[in-house]
């Protein structure tokens, strides 16, 4: 009895504390949902601002100019309550402030970005600087322009958006295949030449308005050929990064997975990169981390990365593979986290190309992610608003990050962790999509596979998801 | 003892039954099955026969164990004792015995008739069901969202995100409205409800009178204190005359503890002691005959209302709403549901919603399919299975699927393939009996409904992207 005593008080003790700190985890974990996050790492970009003399970024040169490795792509911005069109203005000036200290001194935007919102954003946030210390790039978006005076239109409403006299690149936006990729990318001979918009754009580089003129691209091989043997280009941006480089590695064994654009066979991107070399334009870079989808990869690829350099973070393997190659003058990237923008800056500041030893862990990190089913979904969110309400990019990320974490459930061939599988799959997929945009309301219009850079077989993943879905609830019995 | 055996049990019944409504736990289902409103309506014989065995045994120990309702007064009496300051005190008062039997006419009447909406709404399990569904239901959900919030962010999928939303205006009001008068009454009068508005406590306490065992006062004991009378929720201890109105006593045994002489005891009472002069039922009395004339009357309206459902005739044109499959008919679930609200909350794809006024007074709260939050599907026979009326039948999944609960129309001016121009076939495509056939129309394809394959599910319309949907599904007033 004496000795049952103190056991027991300890007891009740342990208890009562495990209630106590039970109740302030949660406190904790809803203070932290609301908005502290945020304010820290405001706090973190004001502290900076004192700092006089960061490092800088490396620098390459173009066509004699100077531009630094690292670009600041301002498609994915911070946004307030997930509301693409509205930016979280003061985080991202804050963030851009903060590359700019470092040298990340170019900065692109489009027409479409943030539904027109990230045009006025940069010119409100650059106008504090003087004009010759940074490079701004704006595109022509092809595809809604009627005539020559809607060109002339928009691309004085673009200066005047960005508040500068003149960009220092300018892109005909998005160029592709055109009959394929319908609306999104014109068809480039009637729009750029016979409506003579290009010829417009030739006068306005004369005039000054625009320093350098070249095409941003998502087409097919032939277009590609084409367009850089009728006209003559300063500089053309190409998506690149070391999945969509080739259909095989260095490794054999890697030749059964698809490799490249898996919607498209036969669309390397290293083609695209090769042929630039060869022509001598420079060669700029977007998606070089696919949309965050190379910064997430799955954990057995993020394994092998981590264990050849524990120090270096997933999505910097992705920025040096492309920064290694010798034709690339500046890498782009969208960056919409602080952690995103701190992490490239490391990265391209006193930069380490790829070695032999670094490509044969990349390949090995991408030989295991390609194990695991995956749609190539950028997130990009040129197809939305889907007209029947889906979220395209959601469902697919879902379906990525399900399979990419414990695997997606095989109702034929159920895993050992199947239940576990089933349940990740549903709340997950429950939880993130609303049940009125989940992939059963799409009705295979396909309209916005028109619209898809990535060229996606939409239509068809979203049956796949939803048969798969269907299946698994039927199943567990919540349906 | 007896009173904690009681608290632990209605405690552990309570919270059960509680947790089972919201989806919490899957299984004793039984404690919904032994209802007794419910049991009848079914013409449960087994459950009756239970409770009414049950209750000859040891009293009206379901009003103070089994009944929901009756714990939740309990528990807010109880409340209101811990937070006054003076202890709440009850006194003895006569029973309201006229009240009590013209309530329970009303409500045999009701019962026999066939329009149960009256019995719907004094009958105590489906006021507590409305309630759990439709007060308690949204802030738990609430707070599994908080939590299923927080989870992700720390992206463990566990918890799955609910939608919250009205589901009924009516039965919310009517919910709200019950729990205040029921609330407002316990605290002043204990339980005043179950003993004279509740039908229940009525009938039961018919047989709790004649009940084996009973709390007796040892009358050379009693030294006419009162504290017993003071603690009864009931009312129903005289300490004056040291007599106890076991039609009312529900078996709380909070007397047995406060009694400081020890005078009162649970006991078959016929066992005491020669010479000890015990009470009996006096007070209140009705005669015999009286209550059986009342109990062949619930039983005839039983065996009528069981027994004769279809032979109303009911005009088809009218009832459009798609009743539950094992609803058997509008007629059917009309006169047996009381509007517990167990399928709706049970519903795992939310498609029971309970009827507004827009199909008369008679149907008002019932449930019926609502395809525009989710479709019933193929693999589920959940609400007849938890249904305690069987006013939704138990169908096994075979025979579920076969039924015809209602069927699809089509009307292609408000198809997408017409007024789009676009490739769909999403009805098509989720149709689990394969009733839809896509046909040729100009260079498309647009819906065919084959009748004679469609149950009425309701796929198509909850997949439909037309607004207003192009197929829409409408039931049978009786199913086939």
């Amino acid at each position: 009895m004496t000795e049952q005593t103190p056991k027991e008080s300890g007891k009740n003790v342990n208890r009562r504390q495990a209630l106590k700190y039970m109740g302030g985890g949660a406190l904790g974990l809803a203070a932290l949902m609301y908005g502290l996050d945020r304010k820290q790492r405001l706090a973190f970009l004001d502290k900076d601002a004192e700092n006089s003399t960061p490092p800088q970024v490396n620098k390459r040169k173009a066509n004699g100019l100077d531009r630094p490795l690292l670009g600041f792509g301002c498609m994915r911005l911070p946004v307030v309550d997930k509301d693409y069109s509205r930016i979280d203005t003061e985080l991202a000036e804050k963030m851009i402030d903060y590359a700019y200290r470092r040298g990340v001194n170019y900065f692109d935007t489009a027409y479409p970005y943030h539904r027109g919102q990230s045009e006025t954003f940069l010119g409100n946030t650059l106008k504090k600087y003087p004009r010759d210390s940074f490079y701004l790039a704006d595109k022509m978006p092809g595809w809604i322009i009627k005539s020559l005076d809607d060109a002339k239109k928009i691309f004085a409403e673009q200066l005047k958006k960005c508040q500068v006299d003149y960009f220092d690149n300018y892109f005909l936006h998005g160029l592709s295949g055109g009959s394929e990729l319908g609306t999104m990318s014109t068809d480039f001979s009637k729009v750029y030449e016979e409506m003579g918009v290009l010829d417009y754009l030739q006068q306005e580089k004369a005039r000054g308005r625009i320093r350098q003129l070249g095409f941003s691209f998502h087409g097919d091989i032939p277009f590609f050929k084409q367009i850089l043997e009728t006209h003559t280009w300063d500089m053309v941006m190409i998506d690149l990064n070391y999945l969509d480089w080739s259909n095989t590695g260095s490794d054999d064994k890697l030749k059964n997975f698809p490799r490249g654009n898996i919607a498209n066979k036969g669309r390397y991107a290293g083609d695209f990169y090769k042929l630039l070399e060869e022509k001598g334009i420079p060669c700029y870079v977007m998606e070089p981390v696919r949309g965050g989808q190379l910064a997430i990869l799955n954990p057995a690829a993020v394994k092998v990365l981590k264990t050849a350099d524990p120090n270096r973070s997933t999505a910097s393997w992705a920025l040096r593979y492309v920064a290694t190659l010798p034709n690339v003058v500046t890498v782009l990237s969208g960056m919409s986290t602080l952690e995103h923008v701190v992490d490239n800056i490391n990265t391209m500041t006193d930069f380490k190309p790829l070695i032999t030893a670094d490509y044969q862990v990349v390949d090995k990190a991408l030989e295991a992610y390609l194990s695991h089913e995956t749609i190539f979904c950028t997130g990009c969110m040129y197809c939305m608003p889907c007209p029947y309400g889906i979220e395209i990019p959601t469902v697919f990320k879902v379906f990525n990050e399900c399979s990419g974490d414990l695997g997606l459930p095989d109702p034929e061939k159920p895993a050992i962790n199947y239940q576990a599988q089933q349940r990740a799959l549903l709340t997950r997929y429950n939880n993130t999509v609303e049940k009125y945009a989940q992939a059963d309301h799409c009705i295979g219009c396909k309209k916005c596979e028109k619209l898809c850079p990535q060229r996606l077989l939409i239509a068809k993943h979203m049956r796949q998801i939803d048969d798969l879905v269907s299946k698994v609830k039927r199943q567990k019995g919540e349906f | 003892m007896l009173r904690k055996l009681r608290i632990a049990s209605a405690m552990l019944v309570f919270g059960s039954l509680t947790l089972f409504f919201l989806g919490a736990i899957d299984s004793l289902g039984i404690l919904v099955q032994i209802q007794f409103i419910p049991s009848l309506l079914a013409a449960n014989m087994l459950s009756i026969l239970f409770l009414s065995i049950l209750t000859l045994l040891i009293g009206r120990i379901y009003c103070s164990v089994l009944c929901p309702l009756g714990i939740m007064q309990d528990i807010i009496i109880w409340f209101a004792r811990k937070k006054s300051k003076d202890k709440k005190r009850f006194t003895y008062s006569l029973a309201w015995t006229k009240l009590r039997y013209a309530i329970l006419a009303i409500m045999a009447l009701s019962f026999v008739t066939g329009f149960v909406l009256l019995l719907a709404i004094f009958d105590p399990y489906s006021i507590y069901g409305r309630s759990v569904t439709h007060l308690l239901s949204p802030l738990w959900m609430s707070v599994n969202n908080l939590l299923a919030r927080v989870s992700d962010k720390y992206e463990w999928y566990f918890i799955t995100k609910q939608t919250i939303y009205l589901q009924s205006i009516e039965a919310l009001l009517l919910s709200m409205l019950s729990l205040f008068v029921i609330g407002f009454i316990a605290l002043k009068y204990g339980r005043l409800y179950c003993n004279t508005i509740c039908p229940v406590g009525t009938m039961l306490g018919m047989l709790s009178r004649f009940s084996l065992c009973k709390i007796t006062v040892d009358t050379n004991k009693c030294n006419h204190c009162s504290r017993c009378a003071a603690k009864c929720k009931s009312s129903c201890i005289d300490s004056k005359t040291q007599e106890i109105d076991y039609s009312r006593c529900i078996n709380c045994f909070d007397c047995i503890g406060i009694c400081q002489q020890k005078a009162l005891s649970f006991t078959i009472p016929s066992l005491r002691k020669q010479g000890e002069k015990n009470t009996e039922v006096s007070i209140g009395a009705v005669s015999r005959r009286r209550f059986l004339t009342t109990s062949a009357l619930a039983m005839a309206g039983a065996v009528i209302a069981t027994a004769s459902p279809s032979t109303e005739s009911v005009d088809v044109d009218e009832h459009l709403s798609v009743l539950p499959p094992g609803s058997k008919s509008h007629t059917h679930l009309s006169t047996h549901c009381t509007s517990c609200h167990l399928c709706v909350s049970k519903c795992p794809n939310q498609v029971l919603k309970p009827m507004s006024l827009e199909y008369g007074i008679a149907t008002v709260m019932q449930p019926a399919m609502d395809f525009k939050k989710g479709y019933c599907d193929y693999g589920c026979n959940l609400c007849g299975i938890v249904c305690p009326n069987h006013a939704i039948k138990q169908l096994s999944l075979e025979q579920k699927q076969n039924i015809k609960i209602g069927y699809a129309i089509f009307d292609q001016s408000r198809c997408v393939v017409k007024t789009d121009d676009v490739n769909c076939g999403n009805c098509a495509i989720h149709c689990p009996t394969m009733a839809i056939t896509m046909v040729d129309y100009k260079d498309k394809k647009i819906p065919s409904i084959d009748l004679s394959r469609c149950i009425g599910c309701g796929s198509c319309e909850y997949h439909c992207p037309a607004c207003p949907g192009a197929i829409r599904v409408v039931g049978f007033a009786e199913h086939k």
